[in-house]
């Protein structure tokens, strides 16, 4: 646990906001740096992405949190209102070309994915550790009334059937991660892919099918 | 995307050609595609599966929502977990303020018996779990802090 103590807690209860902006590079440095990597993966610059990836990842990150512990439920969180919020918050919008939102809704979409099954696997390794014990039940992918842990366990073995569907056609794969994940509508996931919206349509429903019975879901 | 990347099965083709049909028609396409009954038994398996998991399935709400109460406990988690790692040398109090990044608690050195600020980097930001690179800042800051003394920057203990 990474943690760092200080002295005098009264006056770093004043501070601590400056404080806890510290750790990384604020909000408006990182748009800088994230306009600027779409500018360079629009010039086909080599390891721009592998430069987006990490900024994308930890501003959704951080977003998802703020707003969940500004709120009393997580109900008003959705993954559309913060992938564009993200768009609008951390790119420079006059210096972007309308491939540029394209290209970021793509890799927000694969960063969604990463985000929340890494919070499942936390979940899973404090888990294992012993908070309670208990084994990691059947999973299921009916949602009505699912606990935490079982949340985890969907998340995690849907990341994985996931990554076996990529295996047998890696769009299927993309559509999963725009529409799911990163909660983009049909029109968005076709442009982010490039591919029609009936494609869209038609391959969802597909990629849903599979998974469900890839994850074992009862069809009769 | 390349047709060479896909390795879709015959099965997966005529079931996504079926879904772009109205769906009383789906069936009687599988039949006329698939004649012999017994390599139709998987199409027909597949078609069903694609509309079970339209309704009540983990599809129905978008992933984020499904995720909150996980995002929500590791909030909720943290002050216990933290209070069992740090057994016998702080003991924490209260919350004092949280970002995207970290939370900071008032907490009790239990050897020097004195109030602390503990600035804790939330769990998902350390390394094996993301590609970031916080908890590489994390130690700089702290490297970085405790090489200075100032009445306006806080002291670093530990």
């Amino acid at each position: 646990m990474g943690f760092a103590a200080l002295a005098d807690a009264q006056k770093s209860g004043q501070t601590c906001q400056g404080w806890l902006g510290g750790v990384v590079p604020l909000t408006q440095n990182s748009a800088g740096e994230i306009t600027e990597a779409l500018g360079a993966l629009r010039n086909g610059t080599p390891g721009a992405m592998d430069r987006l990836m990490p900024l994308v990842y930890e501003q959704l990150r951080r977003m998802a949190r703020r707003q969940l512990s500004a709120e009393a439920d997580g109900h008003t969180l959705t993954a559309t209102a913060l992938v564009h919020e993200a768009w609008l918050k951390l790119v420079d919008q006059t210096q972007t070309e309308w491939q540029d939102r394209t290209h970021f809704f793509a890799i927000a979409s694969l960063a969604m994915r990463r985000i929340l099954v890494d919070f499942a696997r936390r979940h899973r390794a404090i888990r294992r550790g012993g908070v309670d014990g208990t084994p990691p039940a059947p999973i299921s992918l009916d949602s009505v009334e699912l606990s935490v842990a079982e949340r985890a366990d969907a998340l995690i073995a849907l990341d994985e059937a996931l990554e076996r569907l990529a295996e047998v056609d890696p769009r299927l794969a993309r559509v999963v991660e725009c529409r799911f994940f990163a909660g983009l509508t049909e029109e968005e996931t076709a442009e982010a892919l490039n591919v029609s919206r009936r494609t869209v349509a038609r391959e969802w429903a597909l990629a849903r099918g599979w998974l469900y019975q890839e994850l074992g879901g009862e069809v009769g | 995307m390349k047709s060479a990347d896909r390795r879709r099965s015959v099965t997966m083709d005529a079931v996504v050609e079926a879904l772009d049909l109205p769906p009383d028609d789906r069936a009687a396409f599988l039949e006329r595609r698939f004649p012999d009954q017994a390599s139709r038994v998987e199409a027909e398996r597949l078609l069903r599966a694609c509309d079970r998991a339209v309704q009540g399935s983990i599809f129905d709400t978008p992933a984020v929502q499904f995720a909150a109460p996980l995002l929500k406990e590791a909030e909720e988690s943290e002050p216990e977990v933290l209070s069992a790692a740090l057994m016998g040398r702080y003991a924490i109090e209260r919350e004092l303020g949280r970002g995207g990044q970290a939370t900071v608690y008032l907490a009790r050195d239990e050897r020097h018996l004195r109030p602390v600020a503990l600035k804790v980097l939330h769990a998902e930001v350390l390394p094996g779990s993301g590609p970031t690179r916080g908890a590489a800042w994390f130690r700089r800051e702290i490297e970085l802090t405790a090489r200075l003394a100032h009445p306006h920057i806080i002291p670093v203990y530990d």
